[in-house]
């Protein structure tokens, strides 16, 4: 992979880990605090983002879940490299 | 793990302030934690290196060891 | 059912090795107050909480604390990964080294193997709230002792994060004993069990 990817799928995975993480912490509030109205606008406006930069990740590196895109006809969910390698970003 | 108007006198760590105006409805025998309100959020960046969206949560840790050795002095 | 996706919670990348801090942070893993046990507790709880807020509460911490087993694996991985013999017989690795390689194992800094005497699913609400508030100060007590002996930024980065959110869960389960005791009678919180006994006025 050439450095100007590699900047990419940082920047993405980045990005997915910033709203994937506040996905997670407002879901655990919203579960105690079933109805407040602003945990669940601002539990809207992040899953409409980290679905936005999955969906971009996806296609340019294959898929995060198993059902995700894979751009390549081989099975990529497996092939590609673990979350736990060393240099996985 | 009892409501927050308890206050800890640092000379007198023993001593505690019994006098609970805001506890009224909260009985004894049970232990309540005070309800979260939705403020004070973290930017998306902060929040992912501190480990929580909520400024009001991050309660980092700042501790070294080695008080055993200090009290024996 | 679970669906895997296949990053980090948050991310871990460890270029040096130290076994020495490896054989502390596996209580982490297979430890009394380690991430797989939080896990198996809360997951093992979820079925008798009769109050489906706090069932839905022990259900995504129970998940979110199998992301938190994956970074503690990750962490050990990768600080022992390169090891040589010598490294492994110096370290004092080697009694964990012998059975396992470089292989992850549940097991306690000590020597335990993980396993559920660790940890209780009483089939009681306000008993398994109380026991997953002390589940997490003791993950976060643990956190702290590990912090104390890491120098490494790479190391500690992953492991404040890991600790702050014993805090957070701590205050989650602590609303969660908020919802089910506004739910039952002041005058007595225990005059039955809400999952098992049928209510009656005495």
């Amino acid at each position: 992979m050439n450095a100007a990817c590699n900047v990419e799928k940082q920047r993405l995975m980045n990005a997915i880990y910033q709203c994937g993480f506040a996905i997670s912490d407002i879901t655990l509030f919203l579960d105690t605090h079933p109805k407040d109205p602003d945990a669940l606008d601002y539990f809207q406006h992040m899953k409409h983002k980290y679905n936005h930069f999955v969906a971009e990740y996806e296609t340019k590196f294959g898929p995060l879940t198993q059902t995700g895109e894979q751009r390549q006809n081989y099975w990529q969910w497996a092939v590609s490299p673990w979350p736990w390698e060393r240099g996985y970003y | 793990m009892s409501c927050n108007c308890n206050s800890m006198n640092s000379d007198r760590p023993y001593m505690t302030d019994f006098k609970h105006p805001d506890c009224e409805n909260q009985t004894i025998a049970m232990a309540y934690v005070p309800w979260q309100q939705f403020r004070n959020l973290y930017d998306l960046d902060r929040a992912l290196q501190v480990g929580t969206i909520f400024a009001e949560l991050d309660k980092p840790f700042t501790g070294k060891g080695g008080m055993c050795r200090e009290r024996c002095l | 059912m679970w669906k895997y996706e296949k990053r980090l919670q948050y991310p871990v990348c460890i270029t040096k090795s130290n076994p020495a801090i490896a054989k502390v942070i596996i209580s982490q893993f297979g430890g009394p107050d380690g991430e797989l046990s939080a896990s198996m507790r809360y997951l093992s709880q979820r079925y008798a909480m009769p109050y489906r807020e706090v069932a839905g509460l022990l259900t995504d911490i129970g998940t979110e604390e199998l992301a938190h087993m994956e970074m503690i694996c990750a962490i050990v991985r990768q600080l022992t990964q390169d090891l040589t013999p010598e490294e492994i017989q110096k370290s004092g690795f080697d009694t964990y080294y012998v059975d396992h390689t470089l292989g992850l194992w549940p097991v306690a800094a000590g020597g335990i193997p993980n396993n559920a005497c660790e940890y209780q699913s009483k089939g009681d609400a306000i008993t398994d709230l109380f026991e997953n508030m002390a589940a997490e100060q003791k993950a976060r007590t643990t956190y702290d002792n590990i912090l104390r002996l890491v120098k490494d930024p790479e190391v500690c980065d992953p492991i404040r994060f890991l600790r702050e959110r014993e805090i957070v869960h701590f205050q989650r389960f602590g609303e969660g004993l908020r919802l089910v005791t506004d739910r039952l009678n002041s005058k007595n919180f225990y005059a039955f069990n809400p999952d098992f006994d049928v209510k009656t006025s005495c």
